[in-house]
């Protein structure tokens, strides 16, 4: 049995090369204001970058903007330098970015779905020459991924609600990692899941960092968060509140998302 | 624990559609002499090919989560269309006819089978509007162009002429190969086509996922819209050709051609084990579904059951079928979490 909540990071070695940058990306809300409002971020390779916020802080809509779920959104993005010009899902995980939602029930699985099918939804075209699906390539793939992530199934082929809640999101994680992104955005990646499977995820996220992925993941859990980030930024109210190298303490990164209402009713 | 019991029922429930059709077929063999004649076979095939080809078309749609109640009208719509090119072929107005030959008069009507298929899809994808609204406007815009195309009166005598190159028109409806009913040939070829589509390609794939979980579907990089045009659009080329067939069977358009045809489609998928929530059916299921109910129909006829008991008993099939469902649905998934938690411990 491991031992649940000791999850601080071993130090690693610097990280690489800038792989993601958004530069005032905004979000208008529908009453006035922004959702997102001017935010600006980088991503270098390898560096897992923790962003901390309260409820209703914009950081889900922020990633929801990167994955191109808000035609109203505004701002410039880019991946490996080049600018992501891409408008729709399908061409943004081209691109190399990869989304882990929030809510697997509503928006990363399809439940109904076997395990092998959910796992290669997002990469059907790795198995397709001519329109033709190479169903047993595909199944290779999914069953090496069901190895490598350890997900524990009787059988690939049964629907992916068959799972426990933390096998259910190694599927979600799977189906990302199989596009092969350059950068994983991860929105509270340890919701809704068991204390050993928590472990499992934040492993998983170490080691991917370990071989080059840049990840940005949202969380709401402040241990969380001081725990598996190399950077951690704050949102609150729509900005970035507070930027923090690794090992900074509780307090200072609790006062940064807390929003300032003084500041904004002066506004 | 799964019990072997629980695997059995299982594979019954599953088969049902099957087992559904070898009970009808095994019953009218004893009761209805010649039933089971190779003559009677080729004449309840000829009845199941055209409701089968819209069902096939209805089950992509359904298995989307959506519905198309304007098949019927497009059938309609296509057969006047092929009887007024076949009749009069296209006035340009300046004293100048356009005529065209058989296969130029069956490629136009399919587009126009499949242009009110997409115009539905745009309604539903781009306007918003609801797959049941959007198509219960199209089935009254698709009839009532039918009936003022020819003023509501039929397009007779459409045998062609060998001048036009329309003499082959009535091969389409009536004509055989390989001493089987070209409709037969043409449900074949469909059949295979979208069976096909369904499991061996990811536009397949991609509409079981928009009909399982359309939002994470469109999360996961699915092209939602695509998928969805084409599925209705498909379902508009299913109509057309079941338009032409008509058309060119009776060898006459009548603008009432297809009322209903929706409703008959829509109980072959739902028999056939399409699941009306979305995100489950199979085209062999659906044909095997559109076989029950024909052969149920032809059957009671030939036992001499008033043609009025006939309508309830397929009311009553229906809706057997879809009880059924659920109770596979149920069991299904008891076992399939029985055999994950007997792993994951």
């Amino acid at each position: 049995m491991r031992k649940p909540g000791n999850f601080r990071a071993p130090p690693r070695p610097p990280s690489g090369d800038e792989v993601f940058r958004a530069e005032d990306v905004t979000l208008p809300r529908a009453g006035g204001g922004f959702a997102v409002d001017h935010v600006s971020l980088t991503v270098r390779k390898g560096e897992i970058v923790g962003l901390y916020g309260l409820m209703g802080a914009g950081r889900t809509e922020f990633l929801e903007c990167i994955m191109a779920q808000h035609p109203a959104s505004g701002g410039r993005m880019f991946v490996d330098g080049a600018p992501l010009v891409e408008r729709d899902v399908a061409g943004r995980i081209a691109r190399g970015i990869a989304l882990i939602p929030e809510d697997r029930k509503r928006d990363g699985l399809v439940q109904i779905m076997a395990i092998r099918e959910n796992l290669t939804l997002s990469s059907l075209g790795l198995f397709t020459r001519l329109m033709h699906l190479n169903l047993r390539a595909e199944a290779a793939r999914a069953a090496e991924f069901v190895k490598r992530l350890t997900i524990k199934v009787a059988s690939p082929e049964n629907p992916v609600s068959s799972l426990s809640g933390g096998n259910q999101q190694k599927v979600v994680i799977g189906k990302a990692l199989m596009t092969s992104p350059k950068i994983l955005l991860m929105d509270e990646p340890s919701r809704g899941i068991d204390i050993g499977a928590k472990a499992e995820v934040f492993r998983t996220m170490r080691d991917l960092a370990a071989d080059g992925l840049g990840i940005l993941f949202v969380t709401s859990d402040l241990d969380e968060v001081l725990a598996l980030s190399d950077r951690i930024l704050v949102m609150a109210n729509g900005r970035i509140s507070g930027a923090f190298p690794a090992g900074t303490e509780a307090a200072t990164v609790i006062a940064a998302a807390t929003p300032s209402f003084k500041k904004d009713h002066a506004a | 624990m799964i019990s072997s019991q629980q695997n059995w029922l299982l594979l019954v429930l599953r088969l049902r559609t099957f087992v559904a059709l070898i009970l009808v077929l095994a019953y009218f063999s004893v009761m209805a002499p010649n039933f089971l004649s190779t003559a009677n076979a080729v004449i309840v095939s000829k009845h199941v090919a055209l409701n089968a080809l819209l069902a096939i078309g209805m089950t992509f749609v359904i298995i989307t989560g959506g519905i198309d109640l304007s098949v019927g009208s497009i059938v309609g719509l296509c057969a006047m269309v092929a009887g007024w090119l076949v009749l009069n072929g296209v006035d340009l107005g300046v004293g100048y006819t356009v005529w065209f030959n058989t296969v130029e008069i069956v490629g136009i009507t399919l587009a126009v089978g499949i242009g009110v298929g997409l115009i539905n899809g745009l309604l539903i994808t781009r306007l918003n509007v609801a797959p049941f609204i959007a198509t219960l406007g199209t089935l009254y815009i698709a009839r009532g162009a039918a009936l003022l195309s020819s003023d509501g009166r039929t397009f007779p005598n459409l045998s062609g002429t060998d001048e036009m190159g329309t003499a082959s028109f009535p091969f389409i409806g009536s004509g055989t190969l390989l001493s089987l009913p070209v409709m037969i040939w043409l449900l074949v070829v469909v059949a295979l086509g979208a069976h096909y589509i369904s499991r061996r390609t990811p536009l397949g794939r991609h509409i079981y996922a928009v009909g399982g979980n359309e939002r994470g579907a469109a999360l996961s990089g699915v092209k939602v819209t695509s998928v969805k045009l084409f599925v209705y659009a498909f379902l508009g080329f299913c109509a057309g050709l079941v338009g032409i067939i008509i058309a060119s069977q009776l060898q006459a358009a009548h603008p009432a051609t297809g009322e209903t045809f929706e409703l008959n489609a829509i109980a072959a998928a739902v028999l056939g084990g399409t699941s009306m929530s979305g995100g489950r059916g199979r085209i062999f299921g659906t044909i095997i579904g559109a076989f029950v109910i024909g052969i149920l129909s032809d059957g009671l006829i030939m036992m001499g059951v008033s043609s009025f008991w006939q309508t309830v008993i397929k009311g009553v099939v229906i809706v057997l079928a879809v009880v059924i469902d659920q109770a596979q649905s149920r069991l299904q998934a008891r076992v399939a979490l029985a055999q994950e938690a007997a792993t994951s411990r």
